[in-house]
């Protein structure tokens, strides 16, 4: 009797798992189906005046059309640069200030850990002006260095928070052994924190890549240069006057998804999942 | 004698912290200080394209006061967080709750459920846009395929469904982040705690209310701050998809800040608006972080 | 594990490294913004004209094609901080506003030579570019919107092409039959293209937004609120989602063949004539349809500037007095197809122009008018405009449901408020 329960309950189980499985990814993914279809269909079918949800046409004629005639592969090795960029100073920045501000006692640490996130008072859609000025006065206009040093002012702050908020759950016990063990508070960092905080790193380290990535108003406004634009900018233009050039649109979409999602999927893999058993002994 | 030497150098709490947050504290001063108390002060004058500031106080502030389009603006902006982060939460923590099960191929669905963030905004809210579109758009052929609808709904020219449908997108986009943030969280809460759950015949509910949400409370609510001060300050999608329209259905501060500032080139008056709830998000901003750094 | 991931720490820090210092010299050169239009053979050309000049001259050149939306954006924030490139593209109203502010260069002797090479320039033209009797802007195009009707559909019900605004109402009536079809395809989404066309079909009933001295405002009137009352008329015939329509709304009504008119330049036919040359054996292109007030429409232009802040201004001279040569100007202009027209009399009169469709959008240029009409081109009425406030005025009554009267008043009021700040 029971087993046959056991077998039951296991089924229902492993049913209602993919009913929700199934549900999540189509909500997350249709939207994506449809660029994704419409990349692969030819210029006549996107046109075409009726719709319809399966490609009748498969073809990679629009990603051709996008390298070839496009400087797409340049707008992606631009974004690639300043993403990875903003993405290792705001994470060199940001967890060494989140460490201090969780672990260490500073004086007026409370103050700048307000002021950090002060940094999000900022209302995005008109700084751009006042933020280009700096980047002239610096004469950076028309660099991708522009984007990187703008780019911080959103993404430090977020990785510290983040990271920040992490932190607060390593146990102190950890650490008050390692200190009664004779480390330094610096060896601290390096030594417990750093592991243990991989789920976490991974996370602030994959959203600041994303926001950097899909960034577009400080890209369109400090970049001139066709070849030094980022893949937002590029893709926008791609629409000509009120002629959208659909197919490429969606092809640039999808090649320009690819980085953050290949990262986060191989970043799962060295992330170890909750503490180690052993680590809490002793 | 080693003692000594470590009291004087890396061992001093202040000397560490500040050397550690140096960095930090250079981009702030540096990068956020100048442009906010740049927008600060263009809110205090009238600044057309090109002319020079005239200084006029507080004019502009009450000039928008007395705009009757202002107040359609700030109800559909609260309405549009407020309800947007309630649903991205909630979606955002069944997505973390279910990705935190061991099942197989478990990290590329972790992943693909990253897609709606990853794909650029533009990218996404026009495909959004050809979704709702009337016409030729999908949904409409789908619920009107259902027989749920007779003739196509215009979701986005329709003054009643243009907002709802342009915070289902947010959602949708946003959704994830929260997700995949919480789901770190919840993957760094030890097995120990879960294991004593067990032994003390806790119900899966009960696992969720005493292990999961104390375990993450500190992720959640940064997150949650971040969610709100993101989805007050959404431009992309909205512009994108209404453009605040039809007749200001969907103006949100942002559409309205840059319809004024970079349409109408009233840059004064814009800075103002984006500036008006700044007293709302420093208090949400304080309290929040006052909750954080609470010593234990 | 760990040395791997050491391994790929260093090279992301030696990705960062390049990005800052291997872009960050800035070369000095000469910039020219322009619009990346519909008509990538014409930007190419222009392109081409630049880079030969560039080369012959020795000097560098750099041409940035910026679609249209984001041009503004873009150029509001280098005109703030002065990073303003040194020619410029600009549209119709911008020269008055940008002299207002000083920034532009006065190019009074390049517009004689330009219009001694290829003739004298359309009225509405010469209004545009220029302020104080100098000219601040070389004018390159006009761009005016045609009438496309489905043929096909008016013989179904035995209708003559209509020509005139009450005519394309009665057909729109006739023809329209839901869901399939509908009548005029009347953009209502806060759009450069709705508040055109809400415009010009106003213009056509007797609205004027000044008197002719350019400074009394006379907007509330009966000619208004009848030009209005048609308009709410005429949209209960147009697709159910107007008022969410973006610039592109109304070409995709018309190229999935779902409405029997629209108003449009060029981008449809050219669209038509590439992917779907049935659509064109059923459409006829009219002149823009005339009112109770005439036949009016609102002519947009584009014209190239030089901003004050340019280290090149004679440099920049030359240049474009090199562009507007015959030679080179008809070479680009062509490039559009002819949905561009000329802004000179005497290029109109070149074979190129003698094509039916092309002689078309330069007949309906003759009838175009700039912002502010009939009084001159100022700020004010670059203001109005850009706030979009006609097409804020029609929503209220088509999406709003207010009355005609109260929303004329409601926007005369509006105006009145910006013309008092000048």
């Amino acid at each position: 009797m029971t087993i046959v329960n056991g077998k039951f309950k296991r089924i229902t189980n492993s049913i209602r798992f993919i009913v929700i499985l199934v549900l999540l990814l189509v909500i997350a993914l249709f939207p994506f189906y449809w660029m994704l279809v419409t990349s692969i269909r030819s210029d006549a079918e996107v046109y075409q005046t009726k719709q319809s949800l399966m490609p009748k046409t498969v073809t990679t004629f629009q990603y051709k059309k996008l390298l070839t005639t496009t400087n797409f592969l340049i707008y992606f090795r631009n974004s690639l640069m300043v993403a990875v960029s903003t993405t290792l100073i705001a994470l060199i920045i940001g967890f060494p200030a989140a460490f201090t501000l969780t672990f260490l006692r500073v004086r007026g640490g409370k103050l700048i850990a307000r002021f950090v996130f002060f940094a999000y008072l900022v209302p995005p859609i008109l700084v751009f002006i006042p933020m280009f000025s700096l980047v002239n006065s610096l004469r950076l206009t028309n660099t991708l260095f522009s984007l990187v040093l703008t780019y911080l002012t959103f993404s430090v702050p977020f990785v510290t928070w983040l990271l920040l908020s992490y932190f607060r759950s390593i146990p102190t016990s950890l650490m008050d052994a390692a200190l009664i063990d004779g480390c330094t508070k610096f060896a601290t960092m390096r030594l417990i924190v750093l592991p243990l905080s991989g789920p976490g790193v991974a996370t602030a380290g994959i959203f600041a890549f994303t926001l950097a990535w899909n960034e577009f108003l400080f890209a369109l406004t400090f970049v001139t240069s066709d070849k030094l634009r980022t893949i937002p900018v590029g893709i926008s233009g791609l629409i000509m006057g009120d002629v959208y050039q659909w197919g490429m649109i969606m092809a640039s979409a999808i090649m320009a998804s690819i980085p953050a999602i290949v990262f986060y999927i191989i970043a799962q893999r060295f992330v170890i999942s909750g503490l180690t058993a052993g680590s809490v002994k002793g | 004698m080693n003692r000594m030497i470590k009291k004087f150098t890396l061992d001093n709490d202040n000397m560490l912290g500040f050397l550690l947050l140096l960095p930090l504290l250079v981009v702030i001063l540096g990068l956020i200080v100048y442009p906010l108390f740049s927008v600060i002060w263009l809110s205090l004058n009238e600044k057309t394209l090109g002319m020079p500031l005239q200084f006029v106080g507080f004019r502009n502030f009450f000039a928008l006061v007395r705009n009757e389009i202002f107040y359609k603006t700030v109800l559909n902006t609260f309405l549009y967080t407020i309800v947007g982060v309630f649903f991205k939460l909630f979606y955002g923590m069944i997505i973390a709750l279910f990705l935190n099960q061991q099942f197989r191929a478990r990290n590329y669905v972790r992943g693909f459920l990253l897609l709606p963030w990853a794909v650029p905004a533009i990218v996404s809210s026009l495909t959004w846009r050809w979704i709702y579109d009337d016409m030729n758009g999908v949904l409409n052929f789908i619920l009107m395929k259902l027989h749920i609808f007779d003739l196509p709904v215009c979701w986005l020219a329709n003054a009643s469904t243009a907002l709802p449908s342009v915070m289902a997108v947010s959602i949708w986009r946003h959704a994830p982040f929260f997700g995949i943030t919480l789901l770190a969280a919840l993957q760094s809460i030890p097995k120990e705690l879960y294991e004593a759950a067990d032994v003390d015949g806790a119900s899966k509910w009960q696992k969720f209310w005493n292990v999961d949400l104390p375990g993450i409370s500190a992720v959640l609510t940064v997150v949650t701050l971040i969610g709100i001060i993101w989805t007050f300050n959404e431009f992309q999608i909205v512009y994108v998809l209404t453009n605040g329209g039809p007749a200001h259905a969907s103006e949100v501060f942002s559409t309205l800040s840059y319809q004024t500032g970079i349409k109408s080139l009233r840059l004064g008056e814009a800075a103002a608006i984006s500036l008006m709830f700044l007293p709302f998000i420093g208090i949400l901003i304080t309290i929040t972080t006052n909750w954080l750094l609470r010593k234990e | 594990m760990k040395k791997f991931l050491f391994i790929v720490f260093v090279l992301l820090l030696v990705v960062s490294i390049y990005s800052i210092y291997g872009f960050a010299v800035e070369k000095e050169r000469l910039t020219i913004w322009t619009e990346k239009s519909f008509a990538p053979e014409a930007d190419q050309a222009f392109n081409d004209i630049v880079n030969r000049y560039a080369l012959d001259n020795g000097i560098d050149v750099e041409v940035t094609n910026i679609s249209w939306g984001e041009f503004v954006t873009k150029l509001v924030a280098a005109i703030e901080v002065k990073a303003t490139p040194d020619i410029c593209m600009i549209d119709n109203g911008a020269t008055m506003q940008y002299e207002f502010a000083d920034l532009l260069v006065n190019v009074s002797d390049v517009w004689k030579e330009t219009i001694k090479q290829n003739g004298e320039p359309l009225p509405v033209v010469q209004m545009d570019a220029t302020v104080n009797g100098q000219q601040y802007s070389i004018p390159m195009s006009v761009m005016t919107h045609l009438l496309f009707a489905r043929k096909d559909l008016l013989d179904i019900k035995g209708l003559e092409v209509p020509q005139t605004w009450e005519d394309v109402l009665s057909a729109s009536k006739s023809i329209y039959n839901p869901p399939s079809v509908y009548g005029y395809g009347l953009p209502l989404g806060k759009t450069k293209d709705a508040e055109n066309f809400l415009t010009q079909i106003l213009w056509a009933f007797g609205m004027r937004t000044v008197a002719e001295d350019g400074k009394t405002v006379v907007f509330n009137s009966p000619e208004t609120v009848k030009g209005l009352k048609f308009i709410a008329e005429l949209a209960k015939y147009a697709p159910p989602g107007i008022a969410g329509w973006d610039d592109s709304g109304d070409n995709k009504a018309y190229q999935s063949e779902v409405v029997a008119f629209v108003t449009n330049s060029g981008t449809i036919y050219k669209w038509m004539l590439e992917e779907k040359p049935d659509l064109v054996q059923k459409t006829r292109l009219v002149l823009t349809p005339s009112g109770p007030a005439g036949r009016q429409n609102i002519a947009s232009m584009r014209s190239m500037a030089i901003f004050k802040n340019s280290k090149y201004v004679e440099t920049a001279k030359k240049l474009l007095s090199y562009i507007m040569k015959p030679e080179n100007y008809e070479m680009w202009l062509s490039g559009y197809g002819g949905y561009y027209a000329p802004a000179y009399y005497g290029t109109m009169n070149k074979p190129y122009w003698s094509d039916p469709i092309r002689k078309l959008f330069m007949e309906n240029a003759k009838y175009g008018h700039g912002i502010g009409w009939p009084g001159p081109m100022t700020v004010p009425a670059r203001e109005v405009y850009s706030n979009m406030l006609i097409t804020e005025m029609v929503q209220m009554v088509v999406v709003q449901g207010k009355k005609p009267e109260e929303a004329v008043s409601a926007i005369a009021k509006r105006i009145e408020e910006i013309y008092a700040r000048y």
